[in-house]
């Protein structure tokens, strides 16, 4: 059963980010989102994909993928965005979850789950605003103490107040250390499993997401009516 | 008469952008944030109050002067 079918805009495109070349593309996965509602079920698929045996947690090749589910900026109260990728704690693969403005942002961007590839030569922060997936350099915010002051700095540069996250390291990540979090929006977390390391090693200092789509409501659908309370009742 | 949005209690507001919700759904029948005519925005995460921004129906408003801040359209009534 697809997500349109739940009444809500189906879940479809994917963005992968490559780190190395500083380029993106964007692929419509349907049989993904078919298959699986979102979230951790497309997200374990694609690290079935883009993983290979024998790479360490910190390789470039090593991926994380954030994804969210069909009820992300929809209803309130599911704000969960969730993280794989593989933990330099244990070695082990690295599930975390965050809440925060991220899995909204993500929604209304237009991709539900994004695939962050490859390492970058030098320090930068990635924005993504609707289908403009901009790399900046982020050496001047690199060896910064904390990260509450990289998202000011951001949030000044960069537009789309309200409406974006701000997901980003500080010196933990930076340094190597392998419990190291990810702050998302000042005040939520991926605690687990030091995804914040894995940024670090990708020299990915912040991402930035916004996003100004929108999506078809019930009552504009040509499928049954389903109500969004019904379906949490499924 | 005409109709003005008013925000009811401001410092009750916990940024859950619900009636941005509700206003887009019943209006123009879309799941969005930008089809709102209620601004919730944030200054610097949550560690300040959130602000509401919705048009005050100025007689001449200056927004409409200035293309970059021109983001809540005029609505009818306030002409």
């Amino acid at each position: 059963m697809t997500t349109e079918q739940y009444a809500i805009e189906g879940l479809k495109n994917i963005l992968y980010i490559d780190l190395n070349s500083h380029s993106y593309h964007v692929k419509e996965r349907r049989d993904l989102y078919e298959k699986y509602l979102g979230g951790v079920g497309v997200a374990t698929n694609l690290m079935l994909e883009e993983s290979r045996e024998g790479t360490g947690p910190l390789d470039p090749e090593m991926p994380i993928i954030l994804s969210t589910g069909p009820l992300s900026g929809v209803y309130p109260t599911c704000t969960k965005t969730v993280a794989l990728f593989r933990s330099p704690l244990n070695g082990e693969l690295g599930e975390s979850y965050a809440g925060g403005h991220l899995a909204m942002s993500m929604r209304y961007s237009g991709y539900e789950t994004i695939v962050i590839n490859g390492a970058s030569r030098y320090p930068v922060y990635v924005a993504i605003h609707d289908d403009k997936v901009t790399f900046r350099d982020a050496s001047s915010i690199w060896h910064l103490s904390s990260a509450i002051d990289v998202g000011k700095i951001l949030r000044e540069i960069e537009p789309g107040a309200g409406r974006r996250s701000i997901i980003r390291i500080g010196p933990a990540g930076e340094r190597g250390i392998t419990y190291a979090d990810v702050n998302v929006d000042t005040y939520r977390h991926f605690g687990r499993l030091g995804l914040g390391t894995v940024f670090g090693a990708k020299k990915l200092k912040a991402m930035l997401i916004s996003g100004n789509r929108e999506l078809k409501s019930l009552s504009t659908m040509p499928t049954e009516r389903l109500s969004v309370c019904s379906m949490t009742q499924l | 008469m005409a109709k003005r949005l008013k925000v009811a209690n401001p410092a009750r507001c916990i940024g859950c952008y619900s009636c941005m919700m509700a206003c887009a759904r019943t209006w123009y029948d879309t799941i969005s944030l930008k089809n709102s005519r209620i601004d919730i925005q944030t200054r610097g995460g949550i560690e300040t109050p959130y602000s509401q921004i919705v048009c005050h129906a100025c007689i001449d408003p200056p927004c409409m002067r200035h293309a970059r801040w021109a983001r809540l359209p005029k609505g009818k009534g306030e002409e």
